[in-house]
């Protein structure tokens, strides 16, 4: 085995060792001191009230949060196309086209099924 | 300036699944722009004339040998073939379902383009010749079937499908791709050409730990035993119109996909893998059918026969010659017609209320719908393999390929199985002719277009059975250029 492949698990050893080492020790020397209020639930700071059961919580910002990141990680293409535009030329902005099509079918259809209306 | 080759190879190679990709969009953005009343038709045709023109495209190019975007795409008799599996069997997916979803209360149009989808995506895998556009395919073959196995949003069991699906799906592929991570590492090269010229110097450790990783996500995707727990409940829990295309054309992508590129791309490490796929089709062929024995649910017990199947077939690809890659795509043709057949026949059984799909409520189907009894009778007897019907001939090219490569215990242990495999299926058949029926007859509804794709399945199942040296000759051809 030459050196450029035992890099790998050199490291992966070295990661290993630095973790275990990390979270032993806090485990070896922290002090504990369980008690009530550590045990209870934790709510934002707030005292719990009530059961998660008996009634339920709107989530409508977790489609809007889906609807961001989809976009988003969308646009995140365009940046290395933008660096290489003048060298792609012609054939660089037609994929860019035909890909931002696919994304404009993709807005209208949550746009025409509601998806970006708050109620 | 870059200069990027996109030519008359490159225009042909994506032209049939860019064709079912646009039919897709264009379908999507009539579902839900075109104002209309429910139980209309014109989404599923617009769907279906997306599928047609892929199978157009499919049809004009059969015949061209061509290799696009340096190789890592391609355009021969594996990919085309394997387009017209997946195409008629989206079509009849798409037939099937019309009526059955309306009547289960799922108003989600989005079905049919999104089997559309699916199928471009199963287009791609049959093409890719780059492990990077298989993960690609891959991808946008599951996305799409991960939401159609929960389409069905107000049932528990299609939306507990959906997740297994997807939590289990996500999983196999992180082992995918950590399997490409290992072949870049080990050979600089992801597409199968360069893979290929690397193998020679690649340190032997990343390339068993990788053929390792990619056998897990590929198997996961082909519900090859050991990764094969999520398939009876995920089959069980869908609408049987999705499980119908998961077991034919999700099974069939994978199957190409896992052929093309371990008798491809890793044909030099041959003697690596052919073991790993012999331990795990005679595993696979044997769960799946010691399972299916006690099951009391037809659907289920479809499952668990769909996970014997991929046994028959993987033992092909552990064979590894171009004889039986020949066999397998013969085999991955006869099998979505019958398979599509038998999923259509519990589609017709189910009602608005119950799905009708345990084997008690088969009994006497005979007496209540002779048409119907007879049609699954057929299916039933070509998945068993009795001549001459079309899973006959799959099975006997596949072993007939073992034998020919002196692979005698793998042979000897496949046709076993067919025999465990024809106790369960002919319970069915008995339960239907010589059983007297159990209860009220249910209010079956008439649903023409179920009823012309289980036509074309019996067609299909018979014709394929009496002719099928058209579709072996064009199969083994095919891979004669691929296994080198």
């Amino acid at each position: 085995m030459d050196e450029s492949s035992l890099a790998l698990p050199i490291s992966a050893v070295l990661c290993a060792v630095v973790v275990a080492v990390m979270v032993g020790a806090s485990w070896v020397l922290g002090k504990r001191s369980p008690n009530r209020a550590k045990g209870a639930v934790f709510e934002a700071g707030n005292r719990a009230v009530g059961e998660v059961k008996s009634h339920r919580f709107p989530v409508k910002f977790y489609l809007t949060a889906i609807l961001f990141i989809v976009f988003d990680v969308e646009v995140v293409f365009m940046y290395p196309w933008a660096v290489v535009f003048r060298r792609l030329g012609w054939f660089g902005l037609a994929e860019m086209a035909a890909f931002v099509l696919v994304l404009a079918v993709g807005l209208a259809y949550v746009w025409k099924v509601g998806a970006l209306e708050w109620d | 300036m870059i200069q990027v080759p996109f030519g008359t190879a490159e225009w042909q190679s994506i032209a049939p699944f860019s064709l079912v990709a646009i039919g897709g969009m264009i379908a999507l953005l009539w579902a839900v722009f075109a104002e209309e009343r429910p139980g209309t038709t014109s989404v599923m045709w617009m769907s279906q004339a997306g599928l047609a023109a892929g199978l157009v495209a499919t049809i004009a190019l059969l015949g061209s040998e061509k290799a696009s975007f340096g190789g890592t795409f391609a355009l021969d008799g594996v990919s085309l073939l394997a387009n017209l599996v997946f195409l008629l069997s989206a079509s009849m997916t798409l037939f099937m379902a019309q009526g059955h979803l309306e009547s289960m209360g799922v108003r989600a149009r989005e079905f049919y383009p999104l089997v559309l989808f699916a199928t471009a995506g199963m287009m791609i895998m049959g093409a890719a010749r780059d492990l990077v556009i298989l993960f690609l395919g891959i991808e946008v073959m599951s996305l799409a079937a991960y939401v159609l196995a929960g389409i069905h949003r107000r049932d528990p069991g299609s939306t507990e499908a959906a997740l297994k699906y997807f939590v289990l799906g996500a999983f196999a592929t992180c082992f995918l791709l950590y399997g490409i991570a290992a072949f870049y590492g080990a050979t600089g090269a992801t597409s199968y050409d360069g893979i290929r010229a690397g193998l020679a110097s690649a340190p032997r450790a990343a390339l068993i730990g990788g053929v390792a990783l990619l056998v897990v996500a590929l198997g996961f995707k082909a519900a090859i035993v050991p990764f094969q727990a999520w398939t009876p409940d995920v089959y069980q829990g869908a609408p049987t119109a999705v499980t119908a295309l998961m077991s034919v054309g999700v099974k069939a992508a994978a199957f190409v996909g896992i052929t093309r590129l371990f008798l491809d791309g890793l044909g030099p490490l041959h003697q690596d893998w052919q073991r790993i796929f012999w331990v795990l089709a005679v595993l696979t062929m044997t769960v799946g059918n010691v399972f299916a024995l006690v099951q009391g649910n037809v659907k289920r017990m479809l499952a668990y026969s769909s996970i014997a199947h991929a046994g028959y077939l993987l033992a092909g690809v552990a064979v590894g010659t171009s004889r039986a890659g020949g066999a397998v795509l013969l085999y991955l043709f006869t099998y979505a017609f019958m398979t599509l057949g038998a999923f259509g026949v519990l589609i017709a059984l189910g009602t608005g209320e119950k799905p009708n799909d345990d084997l008690d409520d088969l009994r006497g189907l005979a007496d209540r719908r002779p048409l119907l009894a007879g049609a699954m009778t057929i299916f039933l007897l070509s998945l068993t393999g009795i001549p001459p019907l079309a899973g006959f001939v799959g099975k006997f090219y596949v072993v007939e390929s073992a034998v020919n490569a002196g692979w005698f215990w793998l042979a000897i242990l496949l046709v076993l199985n067919s025999a465990i495999a024809a106790y369960y299926y002919l319970a069915v058949i008995v339960a239907m002719w010589m059983r007297d029926p159990i209860g009220d007859e249910p209010a079956w509804e008439s649903r023409p277009y179920l009823a012309a794709a289980l036509l074309a399945a019996t067609v299909g199942t018979v014709l394929v059975g009496l002719f099928p040296s058209g579709t072996l000759d064009f199969a083994r051809h095919a891979f004669a250029s691929i296994v080198r």
